[in-house]
């Protein structure tokens, strides 16, 4: 196994930096221990219910609206996904 | 070089086990309610409170999880309420497959209401499905307003909010709540949200009403299979 690739969202719930440090830790001895792990963030995309701005990234995760304080409806920012495996 | 496409969830383990615990619940309509929020916000303490009002009228069960200890299984026990602790002994949250264990030990026939409360903690338990119908997240006054802020990611899954211990608020300062609400609605917009006292009762008989109203939308669905949503 060459490379895993995992799309990580920013509403996962899980931390990039400590899910690569825990991979390298675990894969010794393992099928991937020459496996890299390539992480993909998804940032936070929003589209608001009332006025339809879709906006992309977040940095005080708030589901209003900063154009007009609509409810945002969540487009993506909860993947955590293993996209594909390269092996030789 | 040979990829391999597999656009597989990383919790996919473990969304099987809570679609397979759901569909459990389904079949028994089932109400469930998975409980979260930090240690001492009082998750407890509002089950009692609940189980106390409801076990009159309903069949109500309750799941506990702890690292340690049967302190929480036994106050719910003193209760006469059917309980199963849970020890999770190092991990800091429940996931769906400790839940489908308890159920080979916990009998829920004859059951219509069971409480999840989960390991106190405020990261975790928002990455793992269960299989219940609805998230409630506690938080109390004494925690800090900012406190949904601080916490996103658990806030926005939750279908409800109870805010606990509002009886200190003559100790803290005077838009504490205010503050705390609107920083909840900041971060979730459209859960139900519930100030109660444990200690006064103040505001319990509508945390009670939503709790039977989501009761009956889970009976209504019992016998439509993969429906289990309550709305």
């Amino acid at each position: 196994m060459r490379a895993i690739h995992v799309r990580i969202g920013a509403l996962s719930g899980v931390d990039a930096p400590s899910l690569e440090f825990s991979f390298n830790a675990a894969k010794a001895d393992t099928l991937a221990s020459e496996a890299e792990l390539h992480l993909e963030p998804v940032p936070v995309r929003t589209r608001c219910s009332l006025c339809n701005q879709v906006v992309e990234g977040t940095t005080d995760y708030s589901l209003l609206c900063g154009s007009c304080g609509g409810i945002l409806i969540l487009l993506s920012g909860r993947e955590l996904q293993v996209e594909f495996v390269d092996f030789e | 070089m040979e990829r391999v496409i597999t656009k597989t969830n990383v919790l996919s383990k473990n969304a099987q086990a809570a679609e397979e615990n759901r569909e459990r619940f389904r079949q028994h309509g089932l109400a469930v309610f998975n409980m979260m929020s930090a240690p001492g916000s009082g998750k407890t303490t509002l089950l009692e409170k609940t189980l106390h009002a409801l076990a009159q009228t309903h069949k109500p069960g309750v799941i506990e999880g702890d690292l340690q200890t049967t302190y929480d299984a036994d106050r719910i026990h003193a209760l006469g309420i059917p309980v199963f602790q849970i020890n999770t002994v190092t991990s800091c949250h429940l996931d769906a497959r400790m839940v489908s264990e308890a159920l080979n030990q916990f009998p829920i026939n004859g059951l219509d209401l069971l409480f999840i409360e989960n390991v106190g903690n405020m990261i975790c338990p928002a990455a793992f499905d269960l299989g219940e119908s609805k998230k409630i997240v506690l938080c109390s006054l004494a925690e800090g307003a900012d406190k949904p802020k601080k916490y996103p990611v658990l806030f926005q899954r939750a279908d409800c909010i109870v805010i606990n211990k509002i009886d200190l608020l003559p100790l803290c300062p005077p838009d504490e709540l205010d503050r705390m609400i609107g920083f909840a609605r900041e971060v979730n917009p459209t859960a139900d949200l519930f100030p109660v006292s444990c200690r006064t009762g103040e505001g319990i008989p509508a945390w009670l009403n939503w709790i039977e109203r989501k009761m009956a939308a889970c009976a209504e669905e019992r016998n439509v299979p993969g429906s289990a949503l309550c709305v």
